[in-house]
C-alpha cells in the first residue's frame, strides 16, 4: 500500500491520457499511415481506431468498477461483473440473436440476455424483502450453469454459426463505431452512481450486521449497487462481448495500491481497467491476425498479478 | 447324360450368382490419413460421414447403396431421404450400427477417436480428405477404387479436368486478376487466407486473395480491410441468413458505411456465394470456379447473374425448441414464485 494513495489517481489519469494518444497511432497498417491519402488516414484514426480506444476506455472501466464493487458487496476476492450469471445470459442473447436472427441485434439481445438473468437471480434470491448475498451468489451461480447448459446447446445445434458464437464470447471491439461508444457512454454516467456509495461499501465491508449500526440503509443500497453495476455489465457484455479478467484482477492489483478503502479504490480500479483495456485491445487489433481482446487482457494480466502478490507476500 | 447336365447346369448357376463376386478382386487401399483398408468383396451397403463424401457417391451413381448420410448432407436431394448417423464430430455409433455398412467413408473432421471406435467395431472406414482440387480429384478416384467404380470415377474427373480446363485456358494471357476477399462472417471478419480451397479456386477462376498473407482461414481487423481495399467481395450464403431471406452479411458490406471507400463496395461488387457449393471440395467445385470465373472476368465469361439464393433460414423446429426451452424457465421461476406464496 502507497503512503499516499490519493496521489495515484493523478498518475494513472495521466498515464491514461498518454496511452490514448500513443494507442491511437498505433495499427496494423503502421508506418506505412504515411503511404496513405489523408483521407485514408483521417479514416483509420478517426473512424476505426478512436471508436475502439474510447469504446475499450469505457468498457475496461467499467468492469473494473463492477468487479470491485461486486467484490466490496459480497466480500469475497473471487467476485467479478459476471458472478451472478450476467456473461453467460449475454452470451445467451447473442448466441440467439446469431442463431436466428443471423445476427442482427445482437447487442440488444445481449443486454436482455444479461439483466434478465441478473434480474431473475435477484428474484430467487429475494425474501421478505431482503436479499442475503450468500444464496445471491449461490443461486447466481445455479443460474449461470443453467444457462451454460442452454447455450451449449445452442453452440452443439448451431452448425455453422459456431465460430460466430466463440469470436463473441472470447469479447472483442471488432467492428466497434461511434453508436457503440455513445452507448457506452452510459457507463461513467453510471459509474458516478457506485462512486456515491462507496463510503457505505466501506461500511458494509465491516459486515452486514455492523453496516446497519452505522446507519447504513444496506437493503437499499445493495439493491442499488447491483441494479447499477449489473448494468454497467451488460452495456459492456452487449458492447463488446465477455472480457474476462479485468473485473476480477484490477479491483485486486489497485488494492495493492491504495489499501480497501473505495474512495480511491474504485476511481483507481476504474482508470486501470480503461489503462489496461486500451493496451490489450491494440495489441490484439496490431497483431498480424486479430486476436480475441479476452485472451489478451488475461495474457498480460495474470502474470502481472501473481508477481505483485508473491512480491507483496515477500515484503 | 443327366448327371453331367445337371453339373453344367450347377456351373452356370454358380458362375451367373458369382458373376459379380468372382469379378472382385479384393483392394487395399491406404486412405488420406495413412490407414491401410482391405476391401474383401464389393461394398453393398455405403455410409457416409462428410457432405463431400455423399456428392461423390452420389456422383458416382451409388445413391442406392447409401444407407447411412451426416445432417450436413443436403446434395443431392436423394441424400436428404437417407437416414442421418449424427453430425460431423457428432457422431451416433449406434445409428451406424443399425446400418450395418460395409463400408464408411469418413473425414478427418469426423474426429479420430470416432473413426477409431468404428474400426475397432470392425467397420472399414476409408477417410477421405479433399480440400483441394487435386484432392477432389483424389477422392473420386479412392471412393471409385472402394466400390468397384474406378471407369465412372475416371471420366467424373476427366469431365471435371476438361470444365477446368476450360476456363483456365481462356484465362491465359490475361494479366489483370482482381484482389478477391472470400468473407465467412462479417463481426469480426473472418476470411480464407492463403493454403486453402477456396484460395485456389480463387486463384484458378483468374484472381489473386486479398489476404493472402493470412495462413489458412484467419481473422483481419477493419483498418487491414480498408488498407487492403479488395476489389471484389464473396460472402458466403450459409451461415448468416436473415430471416427476409436477403442474406444478410452481403447486406452488412453496403450498410457499414465506414466499408463504402472499399472499390468492391462501391461497384456493387459483393457476390454471395453458394457455401454448400464453394466450401466443398466436391464434383460440383467446376460450377463454383465457373461461376467465379464469371464474375472476376466479365469481360472473357460474360456478365454474371446472380441467383437468389437457396439456402433456408434455421428451422422451425429449432425455434419451437428455444420457445419450449423459455416456457420451462418460466414455469421454473413461477414456479419457485407459488411456492412461496405457500
Amino acid at each position: 500500500m502507497l503512503r499516499r494513495p490519493v496521489l495515484l489517481l493523478p498518475v494513472l489519469f495521466v498515464i491514461l491520457l498518454v496511452s490514448i494518444v500513443i494507442t491511437t497511432f498505433i495499427g496494423v497498417s503502421g508506418l506505412s499511415l504515411l503511404t496513405f491519402d489523408s483521407e485514408m488516414i483521417r479514416k483509420l484514426i478517426f473512424e476505426v481506431r478512436l471508436p475502439r480506444v474510447f469504446g475499450a476506455l469505457l468498457v475496461g472501466g467499467g468492469l473494473a468498477a463492477a468487479g470491485c464493487v461486486m467484490q466490496g458487496l459480497f466480500r469475497n476476492p473471487m467476485a467479478d461483473p459476471y458472478i451472478i450469471g450476467t456473461s453467460t445470459g449475454g452470451a445467451l442473447g447473442a448466441a440467439c440473436a446469431i442463431v436466428f436472427l443471423g445476427g442482427l441485434l445482437m447487442p440488444l439481445f445481449a443486454f436482455i440476455g444479461a439483466a434478465a438473468s441478473t434480474i431473475t437471480v435477484y428474484i430467487i434470491s429475494k425474501r421478505n424483502g431482503r436479499i442475503a448475498v450468500e444464496t445471491l451468489l449461490l443461486s447466481g451461480i445455479a443460474v449461470s450453469l443453467f444457462l451454460s447448459a442452454m447455450l451449449s446447446f445452442i453452440m452443439y445445434m448451431s452448425g455453422n454459426s459456431l465460430h460466430q458464437i466463440m469470436f463473441w464470447m472470447m469479447g472483442g471491439f471488432w467492428n466497434i463505431y461511434w453508436d457503440d461508444v455513445g452507448l457506452a457512454l452510459l457507463i461513467p454516467v453510471a459509474a458516478i452512481i457506485l462512486y456515491v456509495f462507496s463510503r457505505d461499501l466501506n461500511v458494509m465491508a465491516l459486515g452486514e450486521e455492523e453496516a446497519i449500526h452505522l446507519g447504513v440503509n444496506t437493503e437499499r443500497t445493495k439493491k442499488i449497487l447491483l441494479m447499477v453495476s449489473t448494468f454497467i455489465t451488460a452495456i459492456a457484455v452487449s458492447v463488446s462481448g465477455c472480457i474476462g479478467f479485468i473485473g476480477l484482477i484490477i479491483p485486486h492489483i489497485m488494492r495493492i495500491f491504495t489499501g480497501p478503502d473505495h474512495r480511491i479504490l474504485l476511481p483507481a480500479s476504474i482508470l486501470a481497467g480503461s489503462i489496461l483495456l486500451i493496451w490489450a485491445d491494440t495489441v490484439a487489433r496490431t497483431l498480424p491476425i486479430e486476436i480475441p481482446v479476452g485472451i489478451i487482457t488475461a495474457f498480460l494480466g495474470a502474470p502481472f498479478f501473481i508477481y505483485l502478490l508473491r512480491r507483496r507476500t515477500r515484503v | 447324360m443327366k448327371p453331367v447336365h445337371l453339373f453344367i447346369a450347377v456351373l452356370l448357376v454358380c458362375a451367373v450368382f458369382s458373376g459379380t463376386a468372382l469379378a472382385w478382386n479384393p483392394v487395399t487401399v491406404t486412405d488420406d490419413s495413412g490407414f491401410e483398408s482391405i476391401i474383401e468383396s464389393e461394398p453393398q451397403t455405403i455410409v457416409s460421414l462428410a457432405p463431400t463424401n455423399t456428392e461423390i457417391i452420389f456422383a458416382l451413381g451409388l445413391g442406392d447403396k447409401v444407407v447411412g448420410v451426416t445432417e450436413y448432407c443436403n446434395y443431392p436431394e436423394e441424400a436428404l431421404t437417407k437416414q442421418t448417423v449424427g453430425g460431423y464430430s457428432t457422431i451416433n455409433v449406434e445409428k451406424i450400427v443399425t446400418a450395418n455398412p460395409d463400408i464408411i467413408f469418413a473425414n478427418p473432421k469426423n474426429g479420430q477417436e470416432n473413426i477409431d471406435s468404428l474400426r475397432q467395431l470392425g467397420y472399414v472406414v476409408v477417410v477421405i480428405q479433399s480440400d483441394s482440387v487435386n484432392g477432389t480429384y483424389d477422392a473420386i478416384r479412392m471412393v471409385g477404387t472402394c466400390t468397384g467404380t474406378t471407369a465412372g470415377a475416371d471420366s467424373l474427373v476427366s469431365d471435371m479436368k476438361t470444365r477446368i480446363n476450360a476456363v483456365t485456358e481462356k484465362l491465359e494471357g490475361v494479366t489483370e486478376k482482381p484482389t478477391v476477399m472470400h468473407a465467412m462472417s462479417i463481426d469480426p471478419y473472418w476470411v480464407s487466407g492463403s493454403s486453402t480451397f477456396q484460395n485456389e479456386l480463387i486463384t484458378l477462376a483468374g484472381g489473386t486473395n486479398a489476404f493472402a498473407d493470412v495462413e489458412g482461414w484467419g481473422v483481419v481487423t477493419l483498418e487491414k480491410l480498408l488498407t487492403t481495399d479488395p476489389q471484389i467481395i464473396l460472402v458466403d450464403s450459409g451461415s448468416k441468413m436473415g430471416t427476409t431471406g436477403e442474406n444478410t452479411l452481403q447486406k452488412s458490406f453496403f450498410t457499414e458505411q465506414r466499408l463504402s471507400s472499399i472499390t468492391a463496395v462501391r461497384n456493387n461488387d459483393v457476390y454471395v456465394m453458394d457455401s454448400d457449393t464453394f466450401d466443398r471440395g466436391g464434383p460440383r467445385i467446376v460450377e463454383s470456379l465457373e461461376q467465379l470465373a464469371q464474375i472476376l472476368h466479365p469481360e472473357i465469361f460474360g456478365n454474371y447473374t446472380e441467383s437468389t439464393s437457396s439456402a433456408s433460414s434455421p428451422g422451425f423446429g429449432v425455434i419451437l425448441v428455444i420457445a419450449g426451452i423459455i416456457l420451462v424457465i418460466a414455469g421454473f421461476i413461477g414456479g419457485i414464485f407459488i411456492h412461496r406464496r405457500k
